[in-house]
C-alpha cells in the first residue's frame, strides 16, 4: 500500500510540465487567503500577518534547540490553518443559519469549541497518521511548534478583521497577538493553540498510563476551549455567570502563565531526552567543520542534528515500551535514522571516524568512503 | 476580465516566446478576479482556501507539489526521506552478517547494534 502510494502519480503538470495544478491550486489558495485580507484590511491585516508570523517565528527561535522539524513543516501547518479557518467559516455560516441570533448562549460555546478542535486538528492528524512511524520521533516542541503555527494561520484573518473595525490594541511584550483589554488579557488563536499543542506533545513524549495520558493530552485543548468560551461569552454580558468565568480564568491571564509554564516543561523535557538518552558514540558527535564551509555543508550540519535529535526520542520510547512495538515499530525506524544520520555524517565530514570505523578505512577495498569523504 | 480575454492579454504584453509561468500566473490572477466579483468572495475565499491551501498543505506533506524539501518526511520518496513505511524487515538481519554491505551500511549496522544494546541496557 505505501509502495503504492509512492509510485502513485501525486499530481498533473500542465503547460509542458513546468507547473503542477498542485501548485497552481495552493497559489490560488493563498491568493485568496492572504490577497483578499489585505485587499480588505490594508495595513491592519499586513500588521496582523507581521504578528502572526513573529509569534510562530519567536517558537521557532526558542525551539530551535530541541524541535526535529525544519521549517517548511512549520509553514504547512500555517497553511493549514488557514484552511480549516475556511472549514470554520463554512460551519459557523451554518450554525447562523440555524441559530441567527448573534448573542446565543449556544453561539458563545459551539464556535470555541469547534475553532479550538479544528486549529489542532491538522496536528493530530499528522501525529495519527504517523503514529507507527514518523510521531515516535517527535519532540514535544515539535508539536507545539505546529500546534502555535496552525493557529496562527486560523487567527490571521480573524484578528485583521478585529483590529480593522476596532483599531489597534496593547499587548503584551513579546506577544503581538495577545490583546489586554481593561483588565482582561486575550491570549489569541496561536497562543492556545501552542498551549493544546504542548500538552499533546508532552502526553506523547511521556507517555503515562491511562487515563492520565488522555487527562494530559486534552487539557490544554480543555483549558484552550473554556478560555475562549471565556472571551466570547463575556461580551456585552455582565452577571454572576460572567464573574464566575473570569474568576476561573483570571480575566484570560492565567492561559499566559499556563503557556509560559508549558513551553518550559516543554523544553526541559525535550533537551532531557536529546541529551541523556543516546550513547556517547563518536559517531554521534556533531561535527562543525562543514557549518561555515558552505550553505550545503551548513544545510547538512543542521540536518544531522534534527536526524540525531529524531532518533534520541525515538531511543526514548524505546527504553520505555514493551518488545511487541520495539520489534515491529521502533527498530525499523531506529535503523533508517542511523542510515541517514551516517551519510549525512559522511557528507559533512572529510573522513569518517569513530572506533566502529577502523575496518572501513579508505582504500582500494572500500571506494565508497573516498568517493563520500571527497 | 474574463480569464480568457486576461490570458490573450497577457500573450499580448509578451511577445515573442511567452515565459510559461507568466503566462499561468496572468490566467490564475484574472480567473481569481473575474470569479471574485462573478461568485462573491466570502463563498470564494472560504471555498478556495479551503480547497487550495489544504490540497497543497496535503501534498507538501505527501512530498508535493514541489517535490517536498522536509528533514524528515513521512513518505517523501524524495532524496533522502524517512521512509519508515517502506522499511524492509530483512534489513534488520544485515546487523547479524551480510557480506554484500557496503561500508557506510557495514557502518550503520554497528552504530545500530551499538545503540541496541546501549538502550537494552547490555
Amino acid at each position: 500500500m505505501t509502495e503504492a502510494l509512492q509510485t502513485a502519480p501525486t499530481s498533473s503538470t500542465v503547460l509542458g510540465g513546468r507547473i503542477t495544478v498542485r501548485a497552481l491550486i495552493f497559489w490560488a489558495g493563498v491568493t485568496f487567503w492572504l490577497g483578499n485580507m489585505i485587499v480588505h484590511t490594508g495595513t491592519y491585516g499586513i500588521a496582523e500577518l507581521w504578528a502572526s508570523l513573529s509569534f510562530v517565528a519567536e517558537l521557532a527561535m526558542i525551539t530551535s534547540a530541541t524541535r526535529t522539524i525544519a521549517l517548511d513543516r512549520v509553514a504547512v501547518l500555517y497553511c493549514w490553518g488557514g484552511t480549516v479557518m475556511g472549514v470554520m467559516w463554512l460551519i459557523g455560516s451554518a450554525f447562523t443559519f440555524f441559530i441567527p441570533d448573534p448573542n446565543a448562549v449556544s453561539r458563545q460555546f459551539f464556535i470555541p469549541l469547534m475553532e479550538e478542535s479544528l486549529k489542532l486538528a491538522p496536528v493530530a492528524y499528522l501525529v495519527w497518521r504517523g503514529r507507527r512511524s514518523r510521531a515516535w520521533s517527535m519532540s514535544a516542541s515539535d508539536i507545539m511548534l505546529m500546534g502555535a503555527a496552525s493557529g496562527g494561520g486560523f487567527g490571521l484573518v480573524e484578528e485583521a478583521y478585529f483590529h480593522l473595525h476596532y483599531g489597534p490594541t496593547r499587548a503584551v511584550d513579546w506577544f503581538q497577538l495577545t490583546r489586554i483589554n481593561g483588565p482582561t488579557l486575550t491570549l489569541g488563536h496561536s497562543t492556545w493553540s501552542a498551549l493544546a499543542g504542548a500538552t499533546l506533545g508532552l502526553a506523547l513524549l511521556w507517555r503515562p498510563r491511562k487515563p492520565f495520558n488522555y487527562l494530559l493530552a486534552g487539557c490544554g485543548i480543555l483549558w484552550s476551549i473554556i478560555d475562549h468560551s471565556h472571551h466570547n461569552y463575556g461580551i456585552d454580558r455582565t452577571g454572576i455567570s460572567v464573574d464566575l468565568f473570569n474568576f476561573v480564568t483570571g480575566h484570560g491571564w492565567l492561559s499566559l502563565y499556563f503557556f509560559v509554564i508549558a513551553l518550559i516543561a516543554v523544553l526541559a523535557s525535550d533537551l532531557n531526552v536529546i541529551y541523556r538518552v543516546l550513547p556517547p558514540l563518536p559517531e554521534f558527535k556533531t561535527s562543525f567543520a562543514a557549518l561555515l564551509s558552505s550553505r550545503m555543508g551548513a544545510m547538512s550540519t543542521w540536518r544531522f542534528i534534527l536526524t540525531k535529535r529524531a532518533l534520541a526520542f525515538v531511543s526514548f520510547h524505546y527504553k520505555k515500551e514493551p518488545p511487541s512495538i520495539r520489534g515491529e515499530q521502533l527498530e525499523p525506524i531506529l535503523y533508517r535514522l542511523l542510515g541517514r544520520l551516517m551519510r549525512l555524517r559522511s557528507q559533512s565530514t572529510p573522513s569518517l571516524q569513530g572506533p566502529l570505523v577502523p575496518a572501513l578505512s579508505p582504500g582500494p577495498g572500500n571506494p565508497e568512503i573516498s568517493v563520500m569523504g571527497g | 476580465m474574463d480569464p480568457v480575454t486576461s490570458y490573450v492579454l497577457a500573450q499580448a504584453l509578451h511577445p515573442g516566446r511567452v515565459d510559461t509561468a507568466n503566462q499561468v500566473v496572468s490566467a490564475l490572477c484574472a480567473a481569481c478576479s473575474w470569479a471574485a466579483n462573478n461568485m462573491g468572495w466570502p463563498l470564494l475565499f472560504s471555498g478556495s482556501v479551503v480547497a487550495g491551501v489544504g490540497a497543497a498543505a496535503r501534498a507538501a506533506i505527501d512530498g508535493g507539489p514541489s517535490g517536498g524539501s522536509g528533514v524528515l518526511d513521512y513518505r517523501g520518496n524524495h532524496s533522502g526521506g524517512l521512509i519508515p513505511g517502506s522499511y524492509i524487515p530483512q534489513q534488520q538481519n544485515r546487523v547479524v552478517a551480510d557480506p554484500t554491505a557496503t561500508p557506510v551500511s557495514k557502518l550503520v549496522d554497528g552504530v545500530y547494534q551499538a545503540l541496541i544494546n546501549h538502550l537494552q541496557g547490555k
